[in-house]
């Protein structure tokens, strides 16, 4: 036990993960204040410069990533598609957790029938892809930002309702429960003070294989033209705007598909070595 | 035996219903379909009489009473656009769908066994960490952007391959890649994990002390016990190919059920919308169906014990 942890510390971080780290650091600070910052507005049209090739392909530093089919500034939609793309992802990655735990508590509360009930949901989450839920909803609903959000967030709740249950029927048997029980302590209070921070690993490692999830979720939603409307824009549509310019202009589809890849390979990775820290943690043996 | 299949069956039957019932009042939540369908400028006579002409001027449970007798005699209703039967998508779809499909399941399940395999047998080597890095890449490419690749470089670089359309079997190889590509990574992850774990079980210390080859260790003892956590998973992984159907589709215009679904949503077209649901709906349970039977056939303890979920 000891020595896996010391060799591991010894080893130092892989540059894989270094990598990880800056790029979702990088990433982080572009949606935050990179739009304030952005050269040209998301929509703003330069019609002298249709389809200008990024630096790296022979073009201007007017326009480092180029522009698409009227003109558009590639790298300024790009940082905004990124804050919406993060924002979304995040804010859905957490709605997920708090309804899936809050059932996934209220399960392991309360037993008996209401438990049978929530599992019984759970179970049928699991039993459809989830992609056809999102798209009946977002046949019939306008596919407004909120809408969307509410959607993305919806997406994997059954797992964290799953995991949460059976951890809390777990801290139930450690006893410090039964003990904060018969001091008179409220329940909500013990659920939120005393078993959350105790099961938090586990579920900040089922976020961090949500998060990359829904990024897929949105992006790929996006991209079938059923998630962001414009005027707003994702990773997603940007790509979907650029598919059919492929045959002239790449980079339209390149850029926006690269920073998808990259953060959704850099929170994998890191979200895997904190899996490796949290068995090696947790294992009994 | 009889009991857990039938059991099993039940369960699916039932999940199917709950399925069909949710998206059908799902797909009911906005009172006003006319005004979507037709358009924001339509007028109220036109919109009374798209209800009348569909149905959706009576109540609610009466429109799901009618669609639910009509489903299980095979009628699904018709499509708001060109009022031929919803049914006909699927007829006329199906094929192209299960074409791609299949394709693009074997290709996963050809390179993503014998990835898993490999890494495992080599694990902590560097051809386990290629392997892995290779699957934690693929796992981490949508399916859209690595789709878009495969045509820039096959198709407008190389000028190899068709970019979009289905008329011939070049037509498949592009779209049959990216979805073997995509799903072949998390098949390569999961088939490592199942493989290390048989091989760190006492019976494969035991072959090896006896003396037996390294290769028939692994050929007759490790691999058949791993293989059954492998095939559930592949069953399973049906859901996830739903989702890589619908996005092939649309990348490579490839005129399947998943490009009608989305052509459908856009549309407003909800009988079809309808239809393709319970058509994607009852691919995964009736998947998850089959793993669950072949599980019982293949592993006595899980019908006798009456499996781990009930």
């Amino acid at each position: 036990m000891v020595e896996v942890t010391t060799v591991r510390k010894a080893a130092g971080t892989p540059w894989s993960l270094r990598l990880a780290a800056g790029w979702l650091i990088l990433v982080l600070i572009l949606a935050l204040v990179g739009p304030a910052f952005a050269p040209y507005g998301v929509n703003e049209q330069d019609f002298a410069a249709r389809f200008a090739p990024p630096v790296l392909a022979g073009g201007t530093w007017a326009h480092p990533f180029g522009t698409d089919q009227i003109g558009r500034d590639l790298f300024s939609r790009l940082i905004n598609a990124i804050r919406i793309s993060l924002l979304l992802a995040l804010l859905g990655t957490l709605i997920g957790m708090v309804i899936g735990s809050v059932l996934g508590m209220i399960a392991a509360h309360f037993r008996g029938w209401i438990e049978d009930v929530i599992m019984a949901l759970v179970d049928f989450q699991a039993a459809l892809p989830f992609i056809i839920f999102a798209i009946a909803a977002l046949a019939v609903f306008e596919a407004g930002f909120w809408t969307f959000l509410l959607i993305l967030g919806i997406a994997g709740w059954e797992r964290y309702a799953r995991l949460v249950r059976a951890l809390v029927l777990q801290a139930q048997n450690d006893g410090y429960a039964d003990a904060l029980d018969s001091l008179g302590a409220h329940p909500v209070r013990i659920y939120l003070w005393h078993i959350l921070p105790n099961i938090f690993g586990a579920v900040s490692v089922q976020m961090t294989i949500n998060f990359p999830e829904t990024i897929l979720l949105e992006t790929g939603l996006s991209f079938l033209g059923i998630g962001i409307q414009p005027p707003h824009t994702s990773l997603g549509l940007l790509v979907s705007d650029g598919r059919p310019y492929i045959f002239q202009a790449i980079w339209l589809v390149a850029f926006p598909g690269a920073a998808i890849f990259l953060t959704t390979l850099s929170v994998s990775l890191l979200g895997d070595r904190a899996r490796d820290r949290a068995d090696i943690l947790t294992r009994k043996d | 035996m009889t009991g857990y299949f039938l059991r099993r069956t039940l369960r699916a039957v039932i999940t199917l219903w709950v399925a069909v019932t949710f998206f059908f009042f799902l797909l009911r939540v906005d009172v006003n379909i006319g005004l979507l369908a037709l358009n924001m400028n339509a007028s109220q006579e036109a919109i009374d009489s798209f209800n009348t002409r569909w149905g959706f001027d009576k109540s609610l449970l009466d429109q799901y009473w009618l669609w639910i007798t009509g489903a299980l005699q095979g009628d699904f209703g018709y499509s708001f656009r060109d009022a031929r039967p919803a049914a006909d998508w699927v007829a006329e779809r199906l094929p192209k769908t299960l074409e791609l499909s299949l394709a693009g399941f074997a290709l996963m399940i050809v390179i993503g066994v014998p990835a898993g395999l490999a890494a495992a047998i080599r694990n902590g080597t560097a051809t386990d960490r290629t392997i892995m890095s290779l699957a934690a890449a693929g796992y981490s490419l949508p399916s859209f952007v690595l789709g878009l690749a495969l045509m820039y470089t096959f198709a407008v670089y190389l000028q190899l391959l068709p970019s979009t359309g289905s008329t011939s079997f070049a037509h498949l190889i592009l779209p049959a890649a990216t979805y073997g590509l995509t799903g072949s990574a998390g098949i390569a992850r999961f088939t490592r994990a199942a493989m290390l774990e048989v091989l760190g079980k006492p019976y494969i210390a035991a072959a090896r002390a006896s003396g037996a080859p390294p290769a028939a260790v692994v050929l007759r003892h490790a691999v058949p016990n791993a293989a059954i956590p492998v095939v559930t998973m592949l069953g399973f992984s049906v859901g996830q190919l739903v989702g890589h159907a619908v996005i092939v589709e649309t990348v490579f215009a490839w005129p399947g059920l998943g490009q009608a679904l989305i052509s459908a949503v856009a549309n407003r077209d909800l009988a079809v919308v309808q239809v393709l649901v319970v058509v994607f709906a009852t691919f995964m349970i009736g998947a998850n169906l089959l793993v669950d039977i072949l599980y019982g056939v293949l592993d006595p303890r899980i019908r006798t014990a009456g499996g781990a979920n009930g």
